[in-house]
């Protein structure tokens, strides 16, 4: 009887299938089977590909909207059109949006009302709070502190909040202020006085 | 000869002091950036690339080429010593790599990866240097035609080996891409393509911002919100000093070597294909033709050294399609070709005649890159613990501030930071979604050079289709193309599987 455990008997395939069992590994350490984390994933590129197809049939219609002959304005020497580039690429894109749809229509086996509740669940979470403070403070950095205060203390007002925020509890706070303004020596003088780089 | 003798004296000239600085501390930030997982060769690349804008040709490329190697051969530090790959090249090392620190044999098995490296760098500058014009000089048959296939072939074939199982995806985020560089005035008669009269998307979306905010934003996002704790590092023991030399390892393992150069060198060639992929064909390989293959992914030091040599060597494959073709080989070498733009290098067949000692310049630049590689690599494994337990809660905001610098750089502009956010967080949502980063970034790259050859080809046939398929090169890229979609659906792989199976019962009865 062949003995399929035996690793020099491993066909090639099981080489790459390596990988893949780590991954169906750490899915079963999150409580989730590899079909349902298939599942899970089938769901998403459903609704990501509606919203694909729409975002490209955007395109395509702005595309076929623009003019065929930006001088003359004459409908021959189409194939010049600044819209031809945007018609295929939406084009391409719209087919293979619905490509997708089908293949995780076929998964999935079309829409459900847990879909939303599990959309709204996911907004709850704590990865989505984190997120949307990560976000916020990003936001905060580049759209309200840079260019209405010098480079050096909003960059040194982002990094402390931001490592203040997320920090572990056992993390002292003078250890953070120190690096803080190591970081801040480094990127303003190193980058903007040595290396000569224009900061924001 | 003649190609070898101006290589060396290319690596000669490259050593001032001033560049000796640059080549340490680059490769050392470069095996840094790659041991610490969530960051990349290519948000490496794309991080620098904004900071040497306005530095010398010479020493912008001798800071990006360490990076980038230096890269690629630090993901294999994280890999061996916590079992997480810091890149995706390195993710085939886990497998004997990370065992072998577990057996207490980490410093053998990062002495035996620096040496890999190394010798695997080397291979593909000589297979660089010696291919590449030979490749160019097909290329200079190339016309409109050819070059806006050859932009939708690279395209679709980063899309499919890229993407983790699902073509799709990856076609659909090269075509993102393509869609996203549609923004601006068109490159032909300058109309304005989808600017809602924002002045600052007039000059489309910049290619270093656009990097940046995918590569890096993501990373910042997902690292931060998941708050990964700090890993485990495998206990490392002090070896016999002969164990893991570049003498014994050559010595020991000279036709693995070799084996795993040439599989790394021409893995990394095909366009889009790169080091991830590179490394597990040799690794599977190696396993194929050892005498211990049941030895593999028990922790044996043969599948570190196939592994490591195949995707550093799959480093100088990837420059081949690069610079011949203006086609990347990987995705690090996608968010080159952008570096090489903003540097006003433009890649593909004219190169030689532009600039006929550049191949030969950066195959040296390469070449001393590995060889700081290896002496910062293993300065860089003395302390690997240390910087591998930086807590992501500390590093990512710095990153973060990175990214703002490194994209307002080049334009000293703020408009191209506030791209970079909005890229970045598009970025993460088709991170989230598993859309890959790297078709996006060569759709970017790519699509102005696709959009404007479609469109003159057609003003030349005056809208004839007929050069599409009946020039010849034209049509090996039609057919190049086809097999890049086809052979991802079933039933090519079927097909596939039978005619091996036919191919074999042939050659046992013979």
């Amino acid at each position: 009887m062949e003995n399929k455990k035996d690793p020099a008997n491993k066909s090639a395939q099981e080489t790459y299938e390596v990988a893949d069992e780590e991954v169906e590994e750490h899915c079963q350490a999150d409580g989730e089977t590899e079909v349902q984390a298939q599942k899970r994933s089938a769901k998403l590129d459903l609704y990501s590909s509606i919203v694909l197809f729409l975002a490209s049939l955007y395109v395509f219609v702005c595309g076929l909207r623009m003019p065929i002959n930006v001088y003359t304005g004459s409908d021959d020497a189409w194939y010049g059109a600044p819209g031809g580039f945007p018609i295929i690429i939406g084009g391409i894109l719209m087919v293979l949006s619905a490509m997708l749809f089908v293949k995780s229509w076929r998964v999935v086996g079309g829409f459900h009302k847990e879909d939303f509740k599990g959309f709204t669940q996911t907004l709850k979470s704590s990865y989505a709070k984190r997120l949307v403070l990560v976000v916020g403070l990003l936001v905060i950095y580049i759209f309200v502190l840079l260019g209405r205060m010098p480079f050096y203390v909003a960059t040194f007002l982002y990094l402390f909040i931001t490592m203040l925020a997320f920090r572990k509890k056992n993390f002292a706070i003078w250890k953070l202020l120190i690096i803080c303004v190591v970081v801040v020596a480094l990127i303003t003088y190193g980058f903007g006085t040595l290396a000569g780089i224009p900061l924001p | 000869l003649s190609q070898i003798i101006l290589l060396l004296q290319n690596v000669v000239q490259l050593f001032t002091p001033e560049n000796i600085l640059l080549f340490l501390v680059c490769s050392a930030a470069g095996v840094v950036i790659g041991c610490l997982p969530g960051m990349s060769a290519s948000m490496g690349i794309a991080l620098l690339t904004g900071l040497t804008y306005g530095y010398p040709l010479q020493k912008a490329f001798i800071m990006l080429m360490s990076i980038y190697v230096g890269a690629i051969y630090g993901g294999s530090i994280s890999a061996i010593l916590i079992g997480i790959p810091g890149t995706g090249a390195a993710s085939c090392t886990v497998l004997d790599g990370n065992k072998m620190a577990r057996k207490g044999q980490g410093r053998l098995a990062l002495n035996v990866a620096t040496v890999g490296s190394f010798i695997g760098t080397v291979f593909g500058v000589f297979c660089l240097a010696g291919l590449t014009p030979m490749l160019q000089s097909i290329a200079l048959n190339f016309t409109s035609v050819e070059y806006a296939l050859l932009a939708i072939f690279g395209i679709t074939i980063c899309g499919s080996l890229s993407s983790a199982g699902d073509p799709i995806k990856g076609w659909i985020a090269g075509f993102l891409g393509m869609m996203i560089s549609c923004i601006g005035l068109d490159p032909i008669y300058g109309y304005p393509r989808f600017t809602y009269n924002i002045v600052g998307l007039l000059g489309g979306i910049a290619m270093v911002p656009a990097m940046i905010g995918l590569f890096g934003v993501p990373n910042l996002l997902h690292e931060l919100a998941s708050s990964t704790p700090p890993a485990d590092i495998a206990n490392m023991k002090k070896e016999d000093k002969k164990e893991g030399g570049i003498l014994w390892t050559v010595k020991k393992h000279m036709r693995l070597i070799l084996q795993s150069g040439v599989i790394g060198t021409f893995v990394g060639a095909v366009p889009g294909v790169g080091e991830d992929v590179a490394a597990w064909l040799s690794y599977d390989t190696a396993k194929k033709t050892s005498k211990t293959p049941e030895k593999f992914n028990t922790g044996h030091l043969e599948g570190v050294i196939a592994a490591e040599t195949a995707n550093n060597a799959a480093v100088g494959g990837a420059l081949i399609p690069l610079l011949s073709l203006g086609v990347p080989g990987s995705g690090p070498a996608a968010i080159l070709l952008g570096s090489f733009t903003l540097h006003g290098v433009i890649c593909g067949p004219m190169l030689a005649e532009r600039s006929p000692t550049f191949i030969v310049e950066m195959s040296a630049i390469l070449l001393v890159a590995a060889l700081f590689m290896r002496f910062s690599g293993m300065l860089v494994c003395q302390v690997a613990p240390k910087v591998l337990s930086i807590p992501s809660e500390i590093l990512m905001p710095i990153i973060g501030s990175l990214c703002i610098v490194g994209s307002y750089v080049i334009y000293a502009n703020m408009f191209d930071v506030k791209v970079m956010f909005f890229i970045g967080i598009l970025g993460f949502v088709l991170d989230r979604l598993h859309y890959p980063a790297a078709p996006v970034v060569l759709g970017v790259i790519l699509g102005p050079m696709c959009d404007s050859n479609i469109r003159r080809a057609l003003v030349a046939s005056k809208g004839s289709l007929a050069p599409f398929y009946t020039r010849p090169i034209a049509i090996i890229c039609l057919i190049a193309i086809a097999w890049s979609f086809l052979s991802q659906t079933k039933i090519w792989k079927k097909c596939m599987a039978a005619l091996g199976g036919q191919i074999k019962k042939v050659f046992k009865r013979k």
